[in-house]
């Protein structure tokens, strides 16, 4: 990262910045817009058309309360899920290394196998309805972060632990002051991989069970043929995820504000 | 993790050591018997035997690698000794005992980087059950005793390292233990800042009476600090000699050091470090 | 201070640690047993007899009459071909790109945001797409697998060439090596490291997305599809045999990795001191 002056802000230098970050996707949008203008092809209609549709059935149209809003509500319901599970069982893993070692077969092959082999399963068990989807996103989520919450609980500094045990912590206060900080850099690590799995899982649930949610939207349009809802379901989706990948990122420097001031701050020359 | 009972309020000793009073009749507040360690089949301590007395300031010395840490670890409760007993307070310690404050070598790692100064001190004492102002209030005094004012609310890695050691000292202060067990604690810091810092520890002790056990590698150190100076030599290490050292009550960094005595005990001891010892002097 | 607390000494011998492996393994071959045990007797209740699940003496029984069957390892070769086929082109078009973007600084600003934006796309949303293009096909499978894999493989390449070590190339001119010693003992090593760890995530991603590809795309002759095939035509035996059999699909790939890692990098900081 470029050095910024520390007291004042550089706005030149920023406003470069920002045009050096914002020229490529800019032309890329006109290039394509303009390459696609007058399309006839089927399966590649006009920038122009798409987003218009887009408009319609999304924001006009009410689609984002009709579709989205459900799948988010999956996506969050199996994601709190699954960052509980992981973070307490791999809490307790992580500080009883027999349990972890003893469990490793299971963790392994749980981490090996692809989600997807898991879907004719769940269907079997719980059909196609929620429970289905729910079960999914939670159980192939639970996964990187718990695996990560044990490889940042064992790291966790043996000096610490030395000075909560001679200070008589209590156990509580150990695990909320002591390990859950101590391993929240690798913990988040592990929840960024776990979002990154629940909302593909969540659009391959939806793309195979009951009516509802944007990853059926998407299934059906392309079933019934129309291109154009199905590129607007493509494109919702990829602002979708990407605008929860930058409320996490935002959220995880607000709870990692130490760690992320701490790391520049030894990067930036004091001790 | 070891659970233990939650911690009353310790004895604590307000006041000055009374200059002049003889120390054969304080009472023994760690009772160091016959103290082994070996990890399997190589044996590290042998044979260990000390009296620390109650407000007495003993520094263990030996060059890198005897096993200070260990026998630190075994003081401590980290360890239990492979033989003989660690007895603190009348109580054997097989895990760390409430009323023994611990401050480590690499205060980087010992002091959390999540809290703040403040938070850092008061975690203890939270654990201990105590209330919210009597904890903030102790915090404050104890960052007053260290000479560390106004960076109560900074985070560690804020704060220079000889400034993070004294937070880790106020730490143990504000614990208000019987005695302070002291691992190489100025080892990572510059000659003036542990300058500094040695005669802080003084004073502490001066004015609260709690005993230190300080280990350190560094001769002049200990010689200065101490009331006596366990030395440990050889392999497996055993205490070649418990060395009294009569520079009087109030140490000063240059008139203490530019004492005769002083070359003297320093001499002696660097001696015995460097000669293999025959035998344990107990 | 202290690694374990309050214990008496330990001796880190060979024969401590011998037995702390045979135990290990004790435990974990205990916990394989238990979970098959689990397993069994869970087929056995209500909510299992209605979902139709076998145990794990049906399943296991069934992959082994199924390693008999042509079908089995046409379809076991088409998804490895695939799997590896999608990692080849990521390799050759993601690890180039990667390190130029990261050489240049105005390459990576500028690529920031589309590469930031692409990646967080679920590759299987795309799915639908491609089976309009390519139809039910493992060239479908093949580009939805290189959508998704090359963005690891991508991103440890601009961090390799963003992060080359100019020390060390100033030792190796100092000491004169040639061109072709120093890509080999300088270049390729160092660049390695930084990659090694997106290369590794990039397989893993590879094989659950062409599975998940296939299964989705119903792509025909592959795993996901016998895995589809096996559920809608009520076949529970086959359909849990071909779930063990990408579960060790999985767990070999994984473990050919922690191979090749161990062989690879064992001079890198982040390996030494395993046990």
């Amino acid at each position: 990262m470029s050095g910024k002056g520390r007291n004042g802000v550089d706005v030149p230098g920023r406003i470069l910045g920002f045009l050096w970050n914002a020229w490529l996707p800019v032309v890329l949008l006109c290039a394509i817009w303009f390459a696609s203008a007058g399309s006839q092809s089927f399966f590649f209609p006009s920038l122009e058309r798409v987003v218009a549709a887009t408009w319609q059935i999304w924001f006009a149209g009410g689609g984002i309360v009709t579709d989205l809003v459900p799948s988010l509500m999956r996506l969050l319901a199996g994601y709190a899920v699954a960052v509980l599970a992981g973070i307490l069982f791999g809490t307790i893993m992580g500080l009883v290394p027999v349990m972890e070692v003893a469990a490793r077969p299971v963790t392994e092959a749980a981490r090996a196998v692809p989600g997807a082999a898991l879907l004719p399963i769940s269907m079997m068990f719980f059909g196609t309805g929620e429970a289905m989807k729910l079960s999914m996103i939670a159980f192939i989520s639970t996964w990187p972060i718990l695996l990560n919450t044990i490889e940042g609980v064992r790291s966790v500094d043996p000096t610490l632990r030395s000075v909560m045990e001679t200070y008589h912590i209590r156990p509580w206060h150990r695990f909320r002051y002591g390990f859950l900080p101590a391993a929240a850099p690798q913990v988040f690590a592990g929840a960024r991989i776990s979002f990154a799995v629940a909302v593909a899982v969540m659009v391959i649930v939806e793309m195979f069970g009951t009516p509802g949610g944007i990853g059926f939207f998407i299934r059906h349009a392309q079933q019934t043929f129309q291109v154009v809802p199905m590129w607007t379901g493509l494109v919702m989706l990829g602002f979708f995820g990407y605008a929860l990948n930058l409320l996490f990122r935002v959220l995880e420097k607000r709870i990692l504000h130490w760690h992320y001031a701490m790391v520049a701050h030894s990067q930036g020359g004091q001790q | 993790m070891t659970r233990s009972a939650p911690r009353t309020r310790s004895d604590f000793h307000p006041g000055p050591l009374s200059p002049g009073a003889p120390m054969a009749q304080a009472e023994t507040i760690l009772d160091i018997s016959d103290v082994s360690f070996s990890y399997g089949s190589l044996p590290v301590l042998r044979g260990l035997n000390c009296r620390v007395r109650k407000g007495e300031f003993l520094c263990i010395v030996g060059p890198s690698g005897t096993g200070k840490t260990t026998l630190l670890q075994c003081l401590a409760g980290l360890r239990l000794p492979t033989g003989g007993s660690v007895v603190f307070n009348g109580k054997t310690v097989t895990e760390p005992p409430a009323a023994l404050a611990v401050v480590f070598q690499d205060y980087s790692r010992s002091l959390m980087p999540w809290l703040t100064a403040e938070d850092n001190i008061t975690l203890p004492l939270r654990s201990a059950g105590i209330d919210r102002d009597t904890r903030r209030e102790r915090a404050l005094r104890a960052l007053e005793e260290v000479g560390l004012v106004g960076v109560e609310k900074k985070y560690p890695w804020q704060l220079s390292g000889g400034m993070q050691q004294r937070v880790a000292i106020a730490r143990a202060l504000a614990y208000q233990p019987a005695a302070i067990i002291m691992d190489e604690p100025f080892a990572s810091v510059d000659a003036q800042t542990r300058a500094d810092l040695e005669d802080l520890t003084l004073r502490v002790r001066d004015h609260f009476g709690i005993t230190v056990v300080l280990v350190t590698h560094d001769i002049d150190e200990a010689v200065y600090l101490a009331d006596r100076v366990m030395v440990l030599s050889g392999r497996p290490a055993t205490v070649a000699d418990l060395v009294d050292v009569d520079l009087g009550q109030q140490r000063d960094q240059i008139e203490t050091k530019a004492m005769p005595e002083f070359a003297r005990l320093r001499s002696h001891i660097y001696r015995l470090i460097r000669r293999p010892a025959k035998g344990g002097v107990g | 201070m202290a690694n374990e607390t309050t214990t008496a000494g330990s001796a880190p011998s060979d024969s401590g640690l011998k037995r702390a492996a045979y135990r290990n393994l004790l435990l974990q071959a205990t916990t394989v047993g238990l979970f098959f045990a689990a397993w069994h007797l869970f087929s056995l209740s209500g909510f299992a007899v209605r979902a139709e699940m076998p145990g794990p003496g049906g399943s296991l029984a069934r992959l082994w009459e199924l390693l008999f069957t042509g079908d089995y390892w046409r379809a076991l070769g088409t998804t490895v071909r695939s799997w590896a086929t999608a990692l080849a082109i990521c390799v050759v078009v993601g690890i180039p790109c990667g390190l130029l973007i990261g050489r240049s600084r105005r390459a990576f600003d500028s690529t920031k945001f589309v590469i930031d934006f692409l990646r967080t796309i679920p590759s299987l949303a795309i799915v639908p797409l491609t089976l309009l293009l390519f139809g039910q096909t493992v060239t479908m499978v093949v580009v939805v697998c290189c959508l998704a894999a090359v963005w690891p493989l991508l991103i440890q390449s601009i961090y390799a060439g963003q992060h080359a070590d100019p020390d060390l190339h100033r030792v190796a001119r100092s000491f004169r090596l040639g061109w072709m010693d120093r890509i080999r003992y300088v270049l390729v090593p160092e660049a390695l490291a930084f990659i090694w760890p997106g290369l590794r995530l990039a397989v893993t991603a590879a094989l659950l997305v062409t599975i998940g590809a296939e299964l989705v795309g119903s792509a025909r002759g592959t795993l996901g599809y016998r895995l589809l095939e096996a559920q809608v035509l009520n076949q529970p035996d086959t359909l849990y045999a071909y779930v063990l059999t990408a579960c060790a699909l999985g767990l070999a790939v994984n473990g050919a990795l922690t191979l090749i890692q161990r062989r690879l990098l064992w001079w890198h900081p982040s390996m030494r001191g395993r046990s």
